[in-house]
């Protein structure tokens, strides 16, 4: 079976012409995607993260076929983007933040049967899987009152329930959540992972700058700074890539020999004899490690989990210049 | 199930689309009524000015300014829609934002572009339709027996080839975004070329050559010679095959320009701007 998301090489450059540049300025040329390559297997949730202007939304939009790509190509549900376009937008489903999206002065309903129709859905085909959306988003109550007269969080779950239409293998969520309250993006968040995850098995691509979000709901991550994909793989693996960014803190009391033989030498500060330094060890490691060290003479006096959040791992891999840990998995 | 078995369907999803917009500003429809007593109203007390006084211009459609008039306004209606629907749908759509969400759905664009066209079809179509009634119950215009064939085929060759130019004029928008200076151009020199308001026998005759290759002068010449004089297809046979060879080569143009302003903008990343 062919990985949900597949994308090769994929180069992307904007062209920025006028006037000018017809007469007697050079075009400028902005990077926005560099040798992008990438794979999001069936059923996974991906959170694409990068700072503004990391072309995450430009990524987006060549996976739904709306932009193509300078070099480079890709596949969704083994359908190419290039040769394909039309199956791909069979097999996806998009969601956005932009609500202009929909038309204003029809109700849910009649959006959803307009925007089914070009899902090539008719008769009653269409009536039951609108009814379906509806159901799953739980919009069955409000879905005959005009869409102008929905809140933000109705608006979301509509665009949801279009975005399921033709029953896709990916959904691509594009900042799906900034226009939400926090209580909306709550109910969002659990309905991503609980409905469209765990229990409609969709491959979701969340492409976010909330790392709060991404860190609670994605199963990877693939992280973007200036058109460059800088690392991807499971989300929990990307955490331990700044070394000493996680596992265990000791507050002891030692000879150095030891604290070298264990790798405890990284230290974070010393204090009244006592010194606190991190361990890179597994939770699966410690017991055996207190041992080690407690026979080898050292005293712990503290000893604390470190658990770093994604956004200063996410804030520190952004920043530091000419870094390249590489792929992951 | 191809593409194409879709297309009745899409094309009526389009049209209740449309319509139930246009429903939701009911007061549009009244005040379009309004538009058209109005304008014919105007016309009806310019016509009056020549009245007793026969023009040499006028003799070959029957010598009256006024059913002369009128076809050449509710046929202005016509030109206007079928020349800018295709660039107004996709201007309109990228404003509002709804052109992302048409685009990736398995719909193609030239579908969206030709669905979206056929509410304003229809709708053009009932103005016609009222400018005429309102020409013969208000006014007391009558009109001999009229071969419909030949003003159903009339229409359709006038339609065609501005549905060419509406094509080129919307891959125009996809690739620059703003202006029309095709669908401007055509639906400005029409109306001073095309014999709107006056026949095209009163031109300058540097200005005859420009005026021929307009389809709207051939359209009119063909729709008046039906309506005013009631001929057949064979009367009208010149302007029929002058419609037809303007059609093979706008619509050929217009496919041509709509394929590569999509490349262009799909390249460019510009699709959705605006």
């Amino acid at each position: 079976m062919p990985p949900a998301i597949e994308l090769h090489h994929i180069s992307k450059t904007f062209t920025e012409r006028n006037w000018k540049t017809f007469l007697f300025q050079k075009p400028r040329y902005t990077k926005a995607l560099d040798d992008i390559s990438l794979t999001v297997e069936k059923g996974e949730i991906m959170g694409l993260l990068g700072p503004n202007g990391a072309g995450k939304t430009t990524l987006i939009k060549i996976l739904a076929t709306l932009i193509s790509p300078d070099s480079g190509d890709g596949s969704i549900a083994g359908c190419s983007l290039s040769q394909q376009s039309a199956a791909v937008r069979e097999k996806i489903g998009m969601v956005n933040t932009n609500d202009r999206t929909f038309y204003w002065r029809l109700t849910g309903r009649e959006n959803l049967d307009f925007f089914a129709a070009l899902y090539n859905l008719s008769g009653n085909a269409k009536k039951d899987r609108i009814a379906r959306v509806l159901q799953l988003t739980q919009l069955q109550d409000k879905a005959d009152f005009r869409f102008m007269n929905y809140s933000a969080g109705q608006k979301q779950r509509l665009s949801i329930a279009r975005a399921m239409l033709p029953e896709p293998e990916v959904i691509l969520l594009d900042e799906a959540t900034s226009s939400l309250d926090p209580i909306a993006t709550r109910e969002f968040l659990s309905f991503t992972k609980e409905v469209l995850s765990a229990k409609e098995q969709k491959t979701i691509l969340w492409c976010t700058h909330k790392l709060n979000e991404a860190d609670e709901i994605c199963d990877s991550l693939a992280i973007l700074r200036h058109g460059r994909l800088l690392h991807s793989g499971p989300a929990r693996e990307i955490k331990t890539l700044v070394s000493g960014r996680s596992g265990f803190l000791f507050t002891l009391k030692g000879p150095d020999k030891v604290l070298e033989k264990y790798h405890l030498s990284s230290i974070v500060h010393t204090h009244d004899g006592l010194t606190t330094c991190h361990s890179a060890a597994s939770p699966e490691q410690i017991p055996q490690l207190v041992r080690e060290l407690s026979a080898g003479g050292v005293e712990i006096f503290e000893l604390s989990a470190v658990t770093e959040s994604l956004e200063s791992i996410f804030t520190e891999l952004v920043t530091t210049q000419n870094r390249d840990i590489g792929h992951v998995s | 199930m191809s593409a194409r078995r879709h297309l009745p369907v899409k094309f009526l999803a389009f049209l209740r689309r449309d319509f139930k917009t246009a429903a939701s500003y009911r007061l549009n429809f009244v005040s379009q009524g309004f538009r058209i007593l109005i304008t014919t109203f105007s016309f009806f007390l310019i016509s009056k000015m020549f009245d007793g006084q026969p023009s040499s211009s006028l003799e070959p459609y029957g010598g009256h300014y006024f059913p002369f008039v009128l076809i050449g306004v509710a046929l202005t209606d016509f030109i206007a829609t079928a020349t800018n629907t295709f660039s107004n749908e996709i201007r309109t759509a990228q404003m509002l934002g709804t052109l992302e969400s048409l685009l990736v759905t398995p719909t193609s664009i030239s579908t969206i572009l030709i669905s979206s066209f056929s509410y304003k079809l229809l709708s053009t179509s009932f103005r016609i339709i009222f400018y005429f009634l309102v020409g013969i119950f208000v006014f007391g215009l009558s009109y001999p027996s009229v071969n419909a064939a030949a003003l159903a085929l009339s229409f359709l060759l006038t339609l065609l080839p501005l549905f060419g130019i509406g094509l080129l004029s919307a891959s125009f928008i996809l690739v620059f975004k703003q202006g029309n200076p095709v669908g401007s151009l055509i639906v400005m020199t029409s109306g001073l070329l095309g014999g709107v308001v006056y026949p095209v026998s009163v031109l300058p005759k540097w200005l005859l050559p420009f005026s021929d290759i307009l389809p709207v002068t051939h359209g009119l010449e063909a729709i008046r010679q039906v309506l005013l004089n009631g001929a057949g297809i064979v009367e009208i046979r010149r302007q029929l095959v002058i419609l037809c060879l303007l059609s093979l080569l706008f619509v050929a143009l217009g496919s041509v320009s709509i394929y590569y302003g999509l490349k262009i903008a799909k390249k460019e990343g510009s699709l959705l701007h605006y």
